[in-house]
């Protein structure tokens, strides 16, 4: 273990020498993060004296937790969750300057332990970007769902502040025999860049149902790791991104399965609207050790711009011939003719046509979820997005 | 092919000895540290025009400058300057298959080429090293004014052809080994199909590698002007060597205004070769261009045919089948560049790993901004013949234009237990039962073969899966 502050001097040392991605110059593996967009932005000197640019979002439901800057609001936290401050983190092999960069600009660091056999219906985390001076704005938390817990997880990490650079990692460890579902929802703001990284591990006979929606950002990297490593364990990621106006993201979705009998389905879609771009790149690896394991990578975007630009990249990576079924898949199209035809034949506009179909679509990410979810994540796009979305969303 | 026949083979298979070179005399070595002055030997030796030495020299000034590709798996022990750069053996390009000596000839009976030329073919070129030995058109072609020759030749009778399309497909500052080739390349085949003209039977290009530590940088160049048809086909063969040798060629095809090239290779290197092949192509308006890719032998294959889409209407359609049978690495795959509306391409590649092998796809859509209704489509499947083995599909879509579309699927398995069963039950061995599977996944590709070409293929891969596929 190593001391939050020994790893935010280590790696202030390190920030400026080391580069942003680790990548090898392949033909077809490109940078797709526009990563000078960072180097504006400096690391935070003296935590306390930071300033605040923004206030947080009120948001309609109540959070159990919410962290923003230097504030931490504990609102009906349950008795079987436990929250710390982490002054401590597993040893780091800091690699590339994007790491470097988040645990040099830490501004907090929270351990939130879901005690064992918890069923937590829901758990609602905010972290918000608050602080200007054109810093990095780092958080880091680690949340550990222990055995036999069933979790209803709902996370909201909201940039909003134009005068700081977000970034985020969010560690989420799943003991044997529980079930999680998760909720993540990500929204960006258009003049600074940031990146949100939530690493997974999976243990034994546990499960993990992911919805994502990724919302704008100047330049907004997203990175989903995960390693399935315990036996009977499944993990279903669906996503959903939307890169209008002219923002950027760049979304990296790479899994690993290292157990027997595992599973894992991701589902991505997409929009790159107007100025857009949108990166969509999924990995799905079976190891040699893994007997019997099951990957279906799927992605659609939608190139509806025309100065928009699409990417998708469903990579495969097998290394057992025990496999149950691995495939992949992945389709760049505008909206189909005959969905918008349908829709103007019964009088709306093309925008409005256009509008429905966007909703609709993020809204699939998040369909088969509980109501309450639904209801939540409704709105918080609907305040953060200042605009009244159409019933299909819910 | 039951077993009493893979035991008359493996009798009949010569001695690693004998196998280790083909006893071919060489006239002229050129090796040693990569200088420019090893440049001017090379093209001293051609007697080439001053233009193309020039070229050289520039090629080989941007090898100097770029960075080695940090990403290749299987090639640490590569290093061109152990290598013979340039190799002429002691024969001059001759037309008739008589006038060969007599173990280049033998060599060429054993692989049935004579035979196949007399039976299918309308030209063939046979490159030994870094020379071509052999150019045989038929007199129709000549008739049609077809233009048929080594490389070098069209260098100095047809200056102004070559230097139209010469290196202007494939840049030379495309990558360090692109820069590499330009400098030293050496031997290949030029083709000019004029206007109105459809070459009915294929014309072949013969590449063989004739002893260890030798590097071969053949140049082959395929313009079909408007409205022709051509099926070009390339093979490749060397024996089981001692130590490495390193293949580093490239195919140049420029698809005019209706015309249709059909481009296939059955690349059936030994296990020592190290294989670079860059194969691009320009299609323009209506234009199509097919590349079929059969990659079994090699122990490290690098090739990923291309094209660029440049004319409304323009297609492309490649098929690739690689199969890394043993600790061999076999990474490949496609990239097509749409430029231009209504284009469109089909991509399906295939591959097999067994006994410790590795196969990639590696593949690129690219829809630039402009390529209205451009599609696309792209199929993976690999077939993982047992659990040392290993598979990888790292596709990209980039698209700019949003009324294009493009689709992609693959999938990943392993070997049917329950067709093995059904084989086996029929009284075939394990090794028969495989090499049949494995022949029926590449069955897309065989079809599109000429019949004695889909023979040989079939027979290469029973042998390849059989007792003396170990002889690599």
């Amino acid at each position: 273990m190593i001391s939050l502050n020994e790893l935010r001097n280590r790696s202030s040392l390190l920030a400026n020498s080391l580069p942003y991605q680790l990548i090898k110059d392949s033909p077809t593996i490109k940078y797709y993060t526009n990563w000078k967009a960072f180097d504006k932005f400096h690391l935070p000197g003296d935590i306390s004296e930071l300033k605040e640019a923004v206030n947080p979002v009120k948001l309609p439901s109540s959070v159990n937790l919410l962290i923003a800057g230097r504030k931490m609001l504990q609102d009906n936290v349950p008795d079987k969750v436990q929250v710390t401050p982490l002054n401590e983190i597993f040893s780091q092999d800091i690699k590339t300057r994007a790491d470097a960069i988040h645990y040099a600009s830490i501004i907090q660091a929270l351990d939130i332990h879901f005690i064992e056999q918890s069923s937590i219906f829901p758990f609602r985390l905010t972290i918000e970007s608050i602080l200007g001076g054109d810093i990095h704005e780092g958080y880091h938390v680690r949340i550990f769902i222990h055995d036999k817990s069933s979790v209803d997880l709902e996370i909201f990490e909201i940039a909003l502040s134009d005068l700081s650079a977000y970034n985020s990692i969010i560690e989420l460890i799943i003991n044997e025999n529980s079930n999680v579902n998760l909720t993540h929802v990500v929204i960006s703001n258009s003049h600074s860049p940031s990146m949100s990284h939530l690493k997974i591990i999976l243990n034994e006979n546990s499960s993990l149902k992911i919805n994502s929606l990724c919302i704008g950002g100047l330049m907004h990297r997203q990175q989903v790791y995960s390693l399935i490593r315990g036996n009977n364990s499944r993990m279903n990621a669906n996503a959903a991104l939307l890169g209008d106006k002219e923002n950027k993201i760049d979304y990296v979705f790479d899994s690993m399965l290292k157990g027997s009998n595992n599973e894992l389905i991701f589902n991505g879609l997409a929009i790159a609207e107007d100025k857009g771009y949108v990166s969509m790149r999924a990995i799905g690896r079976i190891s040699e050790v893994s007997k019997n394991a099951l990957v279906d990578v799927r992605g659609h975007t939608y190139n509806i711009g025309s100065e928009a630009t699409a990417i998708g990249s469903p990579v495969l990576e097998i290394n057992s011939n025990n496999v149950r079924l691995a495939r992949h898949s992945v389709s760049i199209s505008n909206i189909s003719e005959d969905i918008l035809f349908y829709l103007m034949s019964r009088g709306l506009s093309l925008g409005d046509s256009k509008k429905i179909f966007k909703s609709e679509l993020m809204s699939r990410v998040i369909a088969g979820s509980n109501d309450y979810v639904r209801e939540d994540v409704r709105e918080v796009l609907e305040i953060l997005l200042n605009t009244t979305l159409p019933d299909t969303i819910d | 092919m039951r077993e009493s026949d893979i035991n008359s083979l493996i009798a009949n298979v010569p001695k690693w000895e004998e196998l280790s070179e083909l006893p071919t005399p060489k006239e002229i070595i050129v090796g040693g540290e990569l200088r420019e002055s090893v440049i001017r030997d090379i093209s001293r030796i051609k007697k080439e025009p001053n233009w193309m030495l020039r070229l050289r020299l520039k090629a080989f000034e941007i090898w100097k400058k770029l960075p080695a590709p940090n990403w290749l798996l299987g090639v640490e022990d590569l290093n061109v300057e152990d290598l013979a750069h340039y190799v002429k053996p002691a024969v001059s390009t001759k037309n008739d298959f008589q006038s060969l000596p007599e173990k280049i000839l033998e060599f060429y009976v054993s692989l049935g080429i004579p035979e196949s030329e007399a039976k299918y073919l309308s030209g063939l070129a046979g490159v030994l090293d870094s020379e071509t030995i052999l150019i045989r058109i038929k007199e129709w072609l000549k008739k049609k004014n077809v233009i048929f020759m080594e490389t070098e030749e069209a260098v100095k009778k047809y200056p102004d052809l070559v230097k139209r399309y010469f290196s202007k497909i494939y840049p030379m500052a495309d990558h360090k080994f692109a820069a590499l080739h330009y400098a030293l390349w050496s031997g290949g085949a030029f083709v000019y199909v004029p206007p109105n003209v459809k070459i009915t039977q294929p014309i072949e290009a013969f590449f063989m590698i004739s002893s260890s530590l030798e590097s071969q940088y053949e140049h082959t160049m395929v313009i079909a002007d408007e409205n022709s048809y051509i099926h070009f086909i390339e093979g490749c063969a060397a024996p089981m060597f001692p130590k490495y040798s390193f293949h580093d060629g490239a195919v140049e095809v420029y698809v005019h205004r209706k015309a249709h090239v059909r481009f296939t290779t059955i690349q059936n290197w030994s296990k020592r070769i190290i294989n670079f092949n860059n194969k691009r192509s320009v299609v323009e308006e209506d234009g199509y261009v097919e590349w079929l890719e059969g990659g079994i032998g090699a122990r490290v294959s690098y090739v990923y045919p291309s094209a660029v889409l440049r004319g409304r209407n323009a297609k492309a359609s490649i098929l690739a089948v690689s199969i890394a049978n043993g600790p061999y690495i076999k990474d490949s795959g496609a990239k097509v560049y749409h430029l231009a509306p209504n284009t469109k391409s089909e991509v399906i590649a295939k591959s097999i790993s067994s006994n410790g092998g590795l196969t990639v796809y590696r593949g690129l859509i690219y829809m630039a901004k402009g390529a209205k209704n451009a599609t696309s489509h792209v199929q993976c499947d690999s077939l993982l013949l047992d659990n040392k083995s290993r598979s990888v599909t790292i596709p990209h879509n980039q698209v700019l234009e949003n009324s294009a579309d493009v689709t992609h699927e693959a999938t990943a398995g392993r070997i049917s237990e329950d067709a093995l069963f059904y084989l086996q039950s029929r009284g075939l061995s394990e090794d028969e039962s495989k090499s049949l599977i494995v022949l029926g996944f590449m069955h897309d590709l065989i079809k599109e073969l000429p019949f004695e070409m889909a023979n040989i293929l079939n027979t290469v891969v029973q042998l390849e899966f059989s007792k003396i596929g170990g002889v690599g």
